[in-house]
C-alpha cells in the first residue's frame, strides 16, 4: 500500500514539474500574443536602440503657445527657418539652418549649426553632437521642442 | 499585482512538498522534522521575497523568479536525497541566496548606478580571480577555493559578475562614442586573455570556457558583427589544439570525451558512470529515491544533471533544459526591451553567463562536449555558485523593472510614477562623459 502511494507521489513529482514548465511557457505565449496584437494595432512601444524602425517613430513635439505640433524624426532632421528644413520654424530668432538631429549607431544626436551657438539642450548650450534621450527639451532660438523617443510612454508619463 | 508570480511560487511550493514527501516516504530522510523545516522555511522565504517585491512596487518580470525557484527546489530535493548534509547546507545557502536576491533588487534597483564604478568592478574581479592563486586551497584538481573560517568559497564565481558588469559598461561606453579598432579591441581582448591565463593557472577550464563564451556573446551583442564571433571560435579551436599538445591533462580530457570506454576504470570512470545513470533513467526515470545516482562521483555538484535524469528520466532532463531555455529567452527579451545600451549589454551578459554555464555542464555530463567541471546554475550544490546566480537573477530583474515588466501589464505600468524628466536625467548622467567634453572627443566624424 505504501509502495503504491510512493509510486503515485513519484509520478506526481514529475507531473508537477511539467505543470510548472507548461505554465511558464503558457505565460510566455500569452505575452507574445498580447504583443502581437499591440504590433498589429500600431501601439507597440518598441525594442531597444538597435532597431529604431521597430518602435513607433521618435518625434519632436513643438511647444508654442497653446499649440502642439508633432514632427516625426527620421535619419536626418534639419531644424531652421528655411523652407528646405524638415522642421520649419518661421521665427525671427531662428537661423535659416539652425540645428539638426542625426540617427547614428541607433542613437539620435543633436548638432548645433547656428553661427552663434543658440541651441540648447535642457537649458545647456550644445557644444558638439550630443546624444538625445527620451524627454529631452531642445531649445532652438526661442522655440522649444520636446524629443520623444518612445511617444507612447511619454504620453502616459506627462499625463 | 504580481498574482502570476504568487500562484507559480505556490505551485513550486507544492512541487517541493511532494518531493520531500517522497524522500520521507522512501525512508531516505528519516527525521520527519527535516522535510517540514526545509520545505516550510524555503516556501516562506520564496513568499517573503515575493511579498517584499509586491510591497515595494517592483515591476520586474513575474515569471523569471518562479522558474529559478523551480530549479532551486529540484536541486534541493536531489541534494537531500544524495546526501543529507549537503542538502541541509544547500538549504542554508538557498536562504542566503534569496536574501542576496532581495538585497540586489533593493539596493541596485536602478542598475545604472553600477555604471559609475566600472574600474571598481574590474579591480574586484581581478582581486577575486587572483586571490585563490595566492591564498588558495586545491579541490578536485582546481586551485580556486578560498577558506574563510568555516566557510569555503570560490571567488572566481563572484568574479564573473564583476567582469560582466565591467564589460557591459565598457562596451556600452565604447560603442556609444563610436570607438572602433584598438580603442575597443585592445582592452576587451586584453581582459579576456588575462582572465583565461589566470583561470588556466587555476586549472579551471570550465569556468574559462564560460568566460570566453560570455565575452564573445557580449561583444557580438555590442557590435552585431559576426566576424568577431567567427574569429573567437577559430581562436578557441586553435587554443584547444595547442593546449592539447602542451598540457597532458587537457589531452586526457579530450581523449576521454571522444572515447571514454578504454579508460572506464580510470579517467573515464566519472563520465561513463554518468552515462550509465542516464541510461538507467529511461523515459520517466527510476522514480525519486529509487535509483543509484550515488555511483556517479561528484553527483551533488557537477553531475547533478545525471542524477536528475536517472531519477526523473528523459522527461526530467528535457524539463531542466526547457527551464534554462525559458530563462535565456526571458533574459534576452529583457535585453531587447531595455532602453539603454548598458542595460541591454548587462542583461545579455547575465543571461549568457547562466545559459552558457548550464549548457557547458549539461553537455559535458551527456558527453556532447568535453567534460569541464562547473556547476549547474541554481541546481548544483555550491554556495558561491548559488549566491552568484541569485545576484545575476537580481540584476536581470532590475533591468526588467526599468524596462517596465511584461507586455500584458503595459497599461498599468504606463500610468506609473516614472516621469519623462527623471528618465532623461538618469540617462544623461550615465551617457555623457564628465566635464562636458562631448561625445566627439575621439574625433569620430558625424
Amino acid at each position: 500500500m505504501t509502495g503504491l502511494f510512493l509510486m503515485v507521489l513519484r509520478y506526481l513529482f514529475l507531473v508537477l514539474f511539467y505543470v510548472l514548465i507548461i505554465w511558464l511557457f503558457w505565460n510566455l505565449i500569452r505575452e507574445l500574443r498580447t504583443m502581437g496584437r499591440q504590433v498589429a494595432n500600431g501601439e507597440f512601444e518598441g525594442a531597444g536602440g538597435e532597431q529604431p524602425e521597430l518602435a513607433t517613430s521618435p518625434r519632436l513635439v513643438l511647444l508654442e503657445g497653446g499649440e502642439r505640433r508633432v514632427i516625426r524624426v527620421g535619419a536626418t532632421t534639419r531644424i531652421g527657418r528655411g523652407p528646405d528644413n524638415e522642421v520649419v520654424l518661421p521665427r525671427a530668432d531662428v537661423w535659416e539652418c539652425h540645428a539638426r538631429i542625426l540617427l547614428r549607431h541607433g542613437q539620435y544626436w543633436l548638432e548645433d549649426l547656428s553661427p552663434d551657438g543658440d541651441t540648447r539642450l535642457n537649458g545647456l548650450p550644445v557644444d558638439g553632437p550630443t546624444v538625445l534621450a527620451h524627454g529631452d527639451r531642445v531649445e532652438v532660438g526661442g522655440a522649444t521642442l520636446l524629443f520623444e523617443r518612445w511617444p507612447r510612454a511619454a504620453r502616459a508619463g506627462t499625463a | 499585482m504580481r498574482r502570476v508570480e504568487l500562484l507559480l511560487l505556490l505551485a513550486v511550493g507544492l512541487y517541493l512538498a511532494v518531493g520531500l514527501a517522497v524522500l520521507y516516504g522512501a525512508g531516505i530522510v528519516k527525521n520527519a522534522r527535516v522535510p517540514l523545516v526545509v520545505g516550510g522555511a524555503t516556501v516562506a522565504a520564496l513568499l517573503a521575497v515575493h511579498c517584499y517585491w509586491s510591497r515595494s512596487g517592483f515591476r520586474g518580470d513575474p515569471t523569471l523568479f518562479p522558474a529559478v525557484a523551480l530549479l532551486a527546489a529540484t536541486g534541493l530535493v536531489f541534494l537531500l536525497r544524495l546526501d543529507l548534509e549537503y542538502g541541509l547546507r544547500q538549504f542554508v545557502w538557498l536562504l542566503t541566496g534569496l536574501a542576496v536576491l532581495a538585497v540586489t533588487t533593493g539596493l541596485l534597483r536602478d542598475y545604472r548606478l553600477l555604471a559609475d564604478y566600472q574600474y571598481l568592478w574590474v579591480a574586484a574581479g581581478a582581486a577575486a580571480l587572483l586571490a585563490p592563486l595566492v591564498f588558495g586551497q586545491e579541490s578536485g584538481g582546481a586551485r580556486s577555493w578560498l577558506k574563510l573560517g568555516a566557510v569555503q568559497f570560490q571567488p572566481s564565481e563572484f568574479a564573473k559578475v564583476f567582469l560582466v558588469v565591467f564589460l557591459a559598461v565598457f562596451l556600452a561606453r565604447a560603442t556609444e562614442r563610436c570607438a572602433t579598432g584598438m580603442r575597443l579591441w585592445l582592452p576587451t581582448a586584453g581582459l579576456l586573455v588575462l582572465t583565461l591565463v589566470i583561470l588556466g593557472l587555476q586549472n579551471d577550464i570550465g569556468t574559462a570556457a564560460i568566460y570566453f563564451a560570455t565575452f564573445l556573446t557580449l561583444v557580438y551583442a555590442a557590435t552585431a558583427r559576426v566576424v568577431f564571433v567567427a574569429g573567437g571560435v577559430v581562436l578557441l579551436a586553435a587554443g584547444t589544439a595547442v593546449l592539447a599538445c602542451v598540457a597532458p591533462h587537457v589531452r586526457v580530457r579530450l581523449e576521454t570525451w571522444l572515447n571514454p570506454w578504454p579508460q572506464v576504470q580510470t579517467h573515464g570512470y566519472q563520465i561513463t558512470q554518468s552515462l550509465f545513470a542516464i541510461a538507467a533513467g529511461g523515459i520517466t526515470g527510476t522514480g525519486l529515491g529509487a535509483g543509484h545516482p550515488e555511483f556517479v562521483p561528484a553527483a551533488h555538484t557537477d553531475f547533478i544533471f545525471a542524477a536528475v535524469v536517472e531519477e526523473m528520466g528523459l522527461l526530467g532532463g528535457v524539463g531542466c533544459i526547457l527551464v534554462f531555455v525559458f530563462l535565456v529567452y526571458r533574459g534576452l527579451k529583457m535585453a531587447l526591451e531595455c532602453r539603454d545600451r548598458f542595460g541591454t549589454l548587462l542583461a545579455t551578459g547575465c543571461t549568457a553567463l547562466l545559459g552558457w554555464q548550464g549548457f557547458v555542464i549539461m553537455a559535458g555530463v551527456t558527453r556532447l562536449l568535453p567534460l569541464t567541471g562547473v556547476t549547474l546554475p541554481f541546481v548544483s550544490y555550491g554556495g558561491s555558485s548559488l549566491v552568484t546566480c541569485f545576484i545575476l537573477l537580481g540584476l536581470l530583474l532590475n533591468i526588467s523593472h526599468a524596462g517596465g515588466g511584461s507586455a500584458h501589464e503595459g497599461k498599468r505600468r504606463a500610468a506609473g510614477p516614472r516621469g519623462a524628466g527623471r528618465v532623461s536625467r538618469s540617462h544623461r548622467a550615465f551617457w555623457l562623459p564628465p566635464g562636458g567634453a562631448g561625445p566627439r572627443s575621439d574625433g569620430a566624424p558625424l
